[in-house]
């Protein structure tokens, strides 16, 4: 690159003896070298009046001074680029700092998406905490970049929302776009491909549609879950990736389901998307969520002691975004007091935040988990110590005292007038069990999931 | 070269293609207007190589050739006198141009044009046919918002794109936003361009003199904007780039509305603004209770003030300071003669909305108090 510079550079300097100061200024001075390539040299200019001029006037002034330099240069082209001006914009800006200093800005640095193809690009893989959690998905989003379309097509990523799907799939568009800076890209998300594709029939542009999606060399579809019941969609869905699957074009999917307990959703379309890879991202375990936090809180430029981390991490067990809110919470707070926060301000702020959960009653709690477990509820109060009934009612315990907040006392009178002290003890191993637990983890954010539905 | 025409007609067209000539240019050649005869057409252009312009003009006793002039000194040459036709002649080895009118001669220095650009004509793109008006009426009600920054170019444009059914133009400097969607039958997919401040200005300057009504031809490539008057051509830089996915941050479900009448509220925030401190800060108060809006100064360097204009409020007292010239700037925007301010809580933004307008929307942030 410097070799490329160095030869625009000396070849301006050359053609400023040849020209006029004012030409030079109006013609070269903001042109810059966009590439080098086959010996042919491509200069970016600022509009398309000044390239057709350049080309007109300027070309055989232009391609003998590059030659003089290089000898194995051919050619020279001109393009329209937004490079061009690009140092000049550098200058610090002091107008208006003044008159604005007191007001707040609109919160849109994170919203910058590229109209061309979607994606947002503050997703990348640099932000992407890669935990015991997310492993799996990351292994094969790395192996996707590495061939496309040819190890897992179509890749398709599910999980519970907040676990960082569009993260990674998003860092796969971008993380595409770097390497393979010819090839296109698309982000789409489910809902925008189905109100796409029933404007395209409306106003009778159908080849358009057609057209426009299977240009691309990889396409990224968000959220597909939301194409159940939408047959139309599902058959255009269904030829789109046959047609791109036969190109050998990548194809990403993100859903919150797996396809197989996906409803509403058509077999022939089922099988496709299950052909590849399909791969899970599922609740983060405590040591990413602290991996998340640190990342979180580092991109605010701010510094939280380990300890608080930890216990954040801890307490909060909803999903990244929550953890996202909270964060941002945090330091909004500390901002506005100007002092750091001590932990128990940080545990208010985390009760404040977490999803209040609904005036929900013991007797739904026991409905749901029995439900869940697929016991009759009514053995739940029943004196029996088989292991199956244990079990669930053990968690009710659990989940009545630290998601509802009812007294002891009170869950051992509503579970068949059991004493407190088992009450306390049941919910004790549950904790314990958690921490050795995965899978048990696992099922009860479920069951929290179920109960703010 | 030589032509004769109709003296105002000419008058006209060189004060259209004027507006984008910058007189000061280091450049000589792109300091006048080129009048051109071209296979016996005669053609007024200018450009300043961000934007430029193709005019045709109606004339009799055509002899090919060119010249480029101060433009306003040819009008003003033209200008007193009754004579109704005008005859330019020009011998191309002298640098003089023969302006002969029924009155009297005028000789010309012409400006050197061998570095004049060609503004080649484009139909290429994505082309819709729309109502002057419609641009015109887009353009000026954003326009204001934008930044005059030049590390964000994106923020120094006005954006257009197309959402559903409307043409949508936004604009923004981060501290407020304007946004204003018209009513036009697209059938380009994803139009979405920005045309940098001072070029969309120009082009507007010119529309502005011409029949609101008229429909025109616009073509949209990758990096310009092209429009076609009949046969009169302006094309425009446009620039690369992605402008904030902004709808994200326009919130919904205000805690408090008030709606007002337009023409007092303009009235009591002019008179909080004479007040202002160096910042333009004045206080808005909703008091629910009274079903009033009360606005403030405090510390100015001349004193303080404070006015109430009775309204109808739904929701929760709020109070925000704001920016007063950023309220008055959208006002010229609406057209119904109530409006709505929306609050959304402490810290959060404001937005202003006609009564029964869903075209406009504007949205400004708070100062810090």
């Amino acid at each position: 690159m410097t070799n490329n510079t160095n030869l625009w550079e000396t070849a301006l300097l050359k053609i400023e003896q040849e020209t006029t100061e004012a030409s030079f200024k109006t013609w070269f001075k903001d042109s810059v070298l966009l590439k080098q390539e086959d010996g042919v040299v491509y200069i970016g200019v600022a509009t398309r009046i000044m390239r057709d001029w350049l080309q007109d006037k300027y070309y055989k002034l232009i391609l003998k001074t590059v030659r003089e330099i290089d000898p194995e240069l051919r050619n020279v082209e001109f393009t329209v680029s937004k490079m061009v001006g690009k140092k000049k914009n550098l200058k610090k800006d002091t107008s208006n700092t003044q008159s604005t200093a007191h007001i707040n800005s609109l919160p849109m640095d994170n919203l910058y998406v590229d109209k061309n193809d979607n994606l947002n690009p503050r997703y990348t893989f640099d932000t992407f905490v890669v935990g015991p959690f997310n492993q799996l998905a990351n292994a094969a989003a790395e192996a996707v970049l590495n061939s496309p379309a040819l190890t897992y097509n179509p890749l398709y990523i599910y999980g519970s929302t907040g676990h960082g799907k569009t993260h990674l799939i998003q860092a796969i568009g971008n993380k595409f776009k770097k390497l393979y800076p010819n090839k296109k890209v698309f982000y789409v998300s489910s809902e925008k491909f189905t109100v796409d594709y029933t404007n395209a029939v409306q106003t009778g542009r159908g080849k358009q549609f057609k057209d426009k999606y299977r240009q691309y060399d990889v396409l990224i579809v968000d959220d597909v879950q939301f194409i159940a019941d939408k047959e139309k969609t599902q058959e255009e869905l269904f030829h789109l990736f046959n047609a791109l699957y036969d190109c050998n074009k990548q194809i990403i999917f993100s859903s919150d389901k797996h396809p197989n307990s996906m409803p509403g959703l058509e077999d022939r379309l089922r099988g496709r998307f299950s052909s590849g890879m399909v791969t899970e991202i599922p609740a983060p375990d405590t040591d990413s969520r602290i991996a998340i936090l640190k990342e979180k809180i580092a991109s605010h430029n701010f510094v939280l002691d380990n300890k608080i981390i930890e216990t954040i991490a801890k307490e909060l067990r909803g999903n990244i975004r929550d953890i996202e809110g909270i964060v941002n919470n945090i330091v909004l707070t500390t901002m506005s007091k100007g002092r750091d926060l001590r932990l128990p301000e940080i545990r208010s702020i985390i009760q404040n935040n977490m999803k209040p959960t609904k005036n929900i009653t013991p007797k739904e709690v026991i409905n749901i988990v029995a439900d869940y477990y697929n016991i009759n509820p009514t053995v739940i109060y029943e004196k029996t110590r088989k292991k199956e009934v244990v079990k669930p009612r053990q968690i009710i315990m659990y989940i009545l005292r630290e998601d509802v907040g009812i007294s002891y006392p009170t869950i051992g009178e509503q579970l068949g007038g059991r004493d407190h002290t088992t009450v306390i003890h049941s919910c004790d191993r549950v904790k314990k069990m958690i921490e050795d637990d995965q899978n048990l983890q696992q099922e009860i954010d479920q069951i929290r999931v179920i109960m703010r539905d | 070269m030589r032509l004769t025409c109709n003296k105002s007609e000419l008058s006209e067209s060189v004060q259209t293609a004027m507006r984008v000539v910058n007189t000061n240019a280091t450049l000589e050649s792109l300091r006048g207007v080129l009048i051109i005869v071209q296979n016996g057409n005669t053609y007024i252009k200018a450009t300043n190589l961000e934007v430029g312009v193709d005019i045709p003009l109606a004339s009799i006793d055509n002899e090919d050739g060119s010249v480029l002039v101060n433009p306003k000194i040819l009008i003003d040459a033209i200008k007193y006198s009754d004579s109704k036709k005008v005859t330019l002649k020009s011998d191309n080895n002298k640098n003089i141009l023969n302006i002969e009118l029924e009155t009297g001669e005028t000789k010309l220095k012409t400006l050197n044009s061998t570095e004049f650009p060609n503004i080649v004509k484009q139909k290429s793109g994505d082309k819709i046919k729309i109502k002057i008006s419609s641009i015109v009426n887009g353009v000026k009600s954003v326009i204001y918002a934008v930044s005059h920054s030049v590390i964000k170019p994106e923020l120094s444009s006005v954006y257009i794109w197309q959402d559903g059914q409307q043409l949508t133009f936004v604009a923004t400097d981060s501290f407020r936003l304007a946004e204003k969607k018209i009513n036009q039958n697209i059938t380009t997919d994803d139009l979405s361009i920005l045309i940098p401040q001072k070029n969309i200005q120009d082009l507007i300057s010119i529309l502005e003199q011409l029949d609101q009504n008229e429909l025109i031809d616009v073509y949209i490539d990758k990096d310009q904007f092209s429009i076609y008057i009949e046969e009169t051509y302006i094309t425009l830089r446009t620039i690369d780039g992605a402008f904030p996915d902004y709808k994200k941050i326009i919130p919904s479900e205000p805690t408090t509305e008030i709606t007002v009448l337009k023409q007092d509220l303009s009235q009591i925030i002019k008179k909080a603004g004479v007040f202002s401190d160096k910042f333009n800060k004045i206080v808005i108060k909703v008091d629910s209770g009274n079903d009033k809006i009360i606005i403030n100064t405090e510390d100015g360097d001349f004193g303080e003030t404070k006015d109430m204009l009775s309204g109808k409020v739904e929701g929760v007292d709020v109070s925000i300071s704001v920016n007063h010239k950023y309220i008055l700037d959208c006002l010229q925007s609406i057209y119904s003669d109530s409006l709505v301010l929306s609050f959304f809580g402490q810290g959060k933004p404001m937005i202003i909305r006609g009564v029964g307008d869903k075209s406009f929307t504007y949205l400004v942030m708070p100062m810090n108090n």
